[in-house]
């Protein structure tokens, strides 16, 4: 039997996409992996990390026996859902009882200050006879 | 004295603006009975260095993300079905991602038929 009308067109939403796929020039493109810099200063190492999407109570940062681990997981009913876990194993110079992290704008910026050096005491040296 | 002037309006000529790295962002789209949802994952991007413009039936977004070694600029274009209605787009900067709206025009959005 032919039929007059195709259901399917009636009732089903249009399945066409309403944005076309992105077009324009560009350089690199991202591969959906967070971004990680890091840059250090005289006094730390800071770490940042993009986690878009992520907030606060999504990321969970750990520190056990001089290893740091990031890491964070959004519902997957969010827009650009993601999961991302990392560990990085902190040198000597790192002072670990003053690590600090903030998030901020989609980026978690983990700040590892360094330990002080410690500067020799100075001293006279006494010279022996022979 | 005015080889001074010549030299200094030369310094000022040549002063580099700052390069960017050309990058396009992470982004995915939703399409539902009132319209389509566009996201873009922007990291570090504030909102006042943001710029979101429609012409050529297109959408297009650039942003930029300072940073003192390599400076991004995100950059993303996307065109809109003709059903949409590209005077009523709204977007939201959140948690370093944009969410931009595009509604259907009136007389594309789905509506109930009275039976006589």
């Amino acid at each position: 039997m032919n039929r007059l009308i195709s259901a399917n067109s009636l009732l089903a939403p249009s399945f066409d996409r309403l944005l076309d796929h992105a077009f324009g020039a560009f350089v690199s493109s991202s591969d959906g992996r967070s971004r990680e810099t890091v840059d250090q200063t005289d006094e730390a190492h800071v770490l940042r990390i993009d986690l878009p999407g992520l907030r606060k109570e999504d990321i969970q940062l750990d520190l056990n026996d001089r290893t740091l681990t990031v890491a964070g997981e959004s519902t997957a009913d969010r827009p650009l859902a993601t999961r991302y876990r990392r560990a990085w194993s902190l040198g000597p110079e790192i002072d670990t009882t003053r690590i600090s992290a903030r998030l901020d704008l989609g980026v978690l910026e983990v700040t590892l200050p360094k330990l002080a050096p410690v500067a020799p005491a100075a001293r006279t040296i006494e010279i022996q006879s022979a | 004295m005015k080889s001074n002037v010549c030299c200094e309006t030369s310094r000022l000529e040549t002063v580099a603006e700052p390069s960017f790295v050309d990058t396009l962002p992470v982004f995915t789209t939703r399409d539902d009975q009132t319209g389509t949802r566009l996201h873009v994952a922007l990291p570090g991007v504030k909102r006042e260095n943001l710029k979101l413009t429609f012409h050529d039936g297109a959408l297009h977004l650039e942003a930029i993300r300072p940073e003192a070694k390599t400076p991004l600029r995100y950059r993303l274009s996307a065109r809109l079905a003709s059903r949409l209605d590209s005077n009523a787009v709204s977007a939201n900067l959140e948690y370093g991602v944009l969410e931009v709206h595009v509604p259907l025009k009136a007389e594309a959005q789905p509506r109930s038929i009275a039976i006589q």
